[in-house]
């Protein structure tokens, strides 16, 4: 599957200014946490897609790595305001992980180690627009930055991208997540500028 | 259809405004607070918690679960305040 390089970077005329409203250029990558951050080893790692009673699907770290690897490099953008441009990330599409899940689920809630939701509509995880990654910048990433392995969502604010992800949840009705519950916005548009109820 | 029962018309009530000078207490000085945890029941001032600032809003959290106990997050201008986690909070002594 094709990177999601050009359409990311495609409309771009001038990187200082075109970022979504109210957003600003960093070149560092701040770290923000509601928690301590959860040490989870390889060896206990697993990710998992409950589809329903019954329908659960797992896999461990290694399975992970067995799954085709993509290569991603996008803009980020953190409703705290800034933005990073250009991030490159290593990782398994979620188009991969549910090709063998079927669902009538229009929402899901993302969980991590650690005890984060967030929810996003399951269209929002699929074509080619979500993945499960365990590298940044060509290194593992780190625990600080939600590694082993986080959720990728670039086209919503940052907080989406759950840290630490552990399992994605579907649901027939749409449910806030922590900071969903917590003042923030329930989809989370950066260019629509969703970030707050 | 009974419409007292979410607008009573009775004389048992007064108007949310009486208890303002009551909370004025919990403005001066909530972090002398004792909080206890509506996760594992413990309690602690609320200065003695965990704050974790560097995110979308501040979050507080329990000192013994660190489980969440409240989260301030500002809507531009706009201070959401949630307390799910916490059971009550106490000020003052007997």
């Amino acid at each position: 599957m094709a990177t999601p390089t050009s359409g990311f970077t495609g409309r771009r005329q001038n990187r200082d200014t075109d970022l979504p409203p109210g957003q600003y250029l960093t070149g560092s990558f701040p770290v923000m946490s509601a928690g301590p951050t959860p040490r989870v080893s390889l060896a206990d790692w697993t990710f998992r897609i409950a589809a329903g009673p019954g329908r659960t699907h797992l896999w461990n770290w290694p399975q992970l790595q067995a799954l085709p690897q993509e290569d991603i490099t996008t803009d980020i953008h953190c409703v705290t305001h800034w933005s990073k441009v250009g991030t490159t990330w290593r990782g398994v599409s979620l188009d991969t992980l549910f090709e063998d899940v079927g669902s009538d689920a229009e929402y899901s809630m993302v969980h991590s180690y650690g005890g984060y939701t967030t929810n996003v509509p399951l269209a929002d995880l699929l074509d080619g627009r979500a993945w499960i990654v365990h590298e940044f910048d060509g290194e593992a990433l780190p625990p600080a930055h939600g590694g082993p392995a986080r959720l990728l969502v670039p086209h919503l604010y940052f907080w989406k991208s759950a840290k630490w992800v552990s399992g994605i949840h579907l649901m027939d009705q749409d449910s806030p997540g922590f900071w969903e519950t917590n003042g923030y916005n329930m989809y989370g548009d950066p260019w629509r500028e969703e970030r707050y109820w | 259809m009974d419409d007292t029962r979410h607008h009573p018309l009775d004389q048992e009530h007064l108007d949310g405004n009486a208890l303002a000078g009551a909370l004025e207490q919990f403005v001066s000085d909530l972090t002398s607070a004792e909080c206890t945890c509506a996760g594992c029941g413990s309690s602690a001032p609320l200065a003695a918690a965990l704050l974790y600032a560097k995110a979308p809003g501040m979050v507080l959290r329990c000192p013994t679960c660190t489980g969440v106990l409240l989260c301030l997050t500002d809507q531009g201008g706009r201070q959401v305040l949630t307390v799910d986690g916490v059971r009550h909070l106490v000020i003052g002594k007997p």
